[in-house]
């Protein structure tokens, strides 16, 4: 995963919001106002908005993991239930294809950040 | 009572007057004009449609009638009015039966939200709706003025009318629109097909209404169930063959030809997710009318 570094040189995970020290953890934004539907592993999904997206089988999952949690997820969480079953060598680009799955989520308002 | 009940001078003095108060499928439009063509226009294309009473429920109130300006006389135009707004520019005279057509479609895709409306033809065998959404020009209405001559009913050439709760298909008999050299493939596809004049130097080109067909008038309250959606595409030379096409990439094109889909929110969501569920999809390129009413027809059959 990418990380940037700020003047003092400190490594800074895109995931750790400005001040904080514990990764930003993410919920669905209102699951009750998301409809989704799932054929042969592709994802069709409502957002809140009333903007409609179809989603790769990866970020099906993805939103399927964040439904079923009862509390927030950080992306290790998430990457973690996805990358169960798999070889580890695949691990990292699993990592690279949730984070960007989650970019994405929370640009179209699907999820926001949540308490532990 | 029925349109082709009133003598053409009763019509025309009915049209001029009161308004006539025609049902088309679920939908009640008062219409009134004082134009000829519309009259006649009227006249072929509705003969079997129901009159309903002037004191009764109209949906809609319109009227194709002369502007108040110059127009009315030089180079003249006509307007549609909707409950005595005119929401489009003024069209040529010679454009007036499409342009109230054109108006209809409007009425219903506007303000019938009581249904989820698709930009979709959708057409009926032993119960089983075929819906043909696509975008203009792709040979949608074709096909689907070729296949109700060949045993299919016609339910809708242009708005496909679904019951969100029960998923039903409401049929909206009217007449079909073609345009440029389909309506001379529909000529020589079907002798029975019975066209309005041709209008030409329209927005679509040359335009000409196809009758729909009586049968699929008189049994305009027989709601259908949607089986199969299928994308259809003319393009010369075609093979003519239903290729499977996934039921996510069909949401999502459905979704685009929505009219309404924002104002159902997420039940117009789970409807329109369990209309697929329900529906068999597939792409058709096309080449050949007969050859693709063959293959409906094998479509049909299939259980």
């Amino acid at each position: 995963m990418a990380m940037a570094s700020d003047p003092a040189g400190i490594a800074r995970s895109p995931y750790v919001a400005s001040g904080l020290t514990t990764p930003v953890r993410w919920r669905m934004v209102a699951p009750h106002a998301i409809a989704w539907r799932e054929w042969n592993d592709e994802v069709v999904v409502r957002a809140q908005t009333g903007s409609v997206h179809l989603l790769s089988a990866l970020a099906g999952r993805v939103l399927r993991t964040l439904l079923e949690s009862p509390h927030p997820l950080s992306p290790a969480d998430v990457s973690a239930a996805l990358q169960m079953g798999k070889p580890e060598d695949e691990h990292d680009a699993v990592r690279s294809a949730v984070d960007q799955t989650l970019d994405e989520f929370q640009r179209l308002g699907i999820i926001e950040p949540g308490s532990p | 009572m029925i349109v082709a009940d009133l003598p053409r001078a009763a019509l025309a003095a009915t049209l001029s007057g009161p308004g006539l108060r025609l049902r088309t499928g679920p939908v009640v439009t008062q219409i009134q004009t004082t134009v000829a063509s519309v009259v006649d226009g009227i006249a072929l294309h509705y003969a079997q449609h129901s009159i309903e009473h002037v004191d009764g429920f109209a949906d809609f109130h319109v009227q194709v009638r002369p502007p108040a300006n110059l127009r009315r006389w030089v180079a003249p135009q006509l307007l549609f009015d909707f409950d005595g707004m005119p929401p489009f520019r003024p069209l040529p005279r010679a454009q007036a039966f499409p342009m109230l057509e054109w108006g209809l479609n409007w009425c219903v895709s506007s303000y019938a939200h009581q249904y989820l409306i698709f930009h979709a033809a959708v057409i009926e065998q032993h119960g089983r709706a075929l819906i043909l959404p696509a975008p203009p020009g792709s040979g949608k209405s074709t096909l689907c003025a070729g296949l109700i001559h060949r045993g299919w009913r016609l339910l809708s050439d242009e708005l496909t009318l679904l019951e969100p709760l029960t998923l039903s298909i409401v049929p909206l008999a009217r007449p079909v629109s073609l345009k440029n050299a389909s309506i001379e493939v529909i000529r020589e596809f079907s002798a029975e097909a019975a066209f309005g004049p041709i209008v030409k130097d329209t927005i679509k080109g040359a335009v000409a209404h196809m009758k729909p067909p009586v049968d699929s008038v008189r049994r305009a309250n027989e709601k259908a169930l949607p089986r199969w959606i299928v994308w259809p595409r003319y393009e010369a030379g075609a093979q003519g063959l239903l290729v499977p096409w996934p039921k996510s990439r069909s949401f999502m094109r459905l979704a685009e030809n929505a009219f309404n889909a924002a104002e159902h929110g997420k039940a117009g969501f789970e409807a329109m997710a369990n209309l697929i569920d329900r529906c068999d999809c597939y792409e058709f390129v096309y080449g050949d009318l007969e050859h693709a009413a063959n293959v409906f027809a094998a479509l049909a059959r299939q259980e």
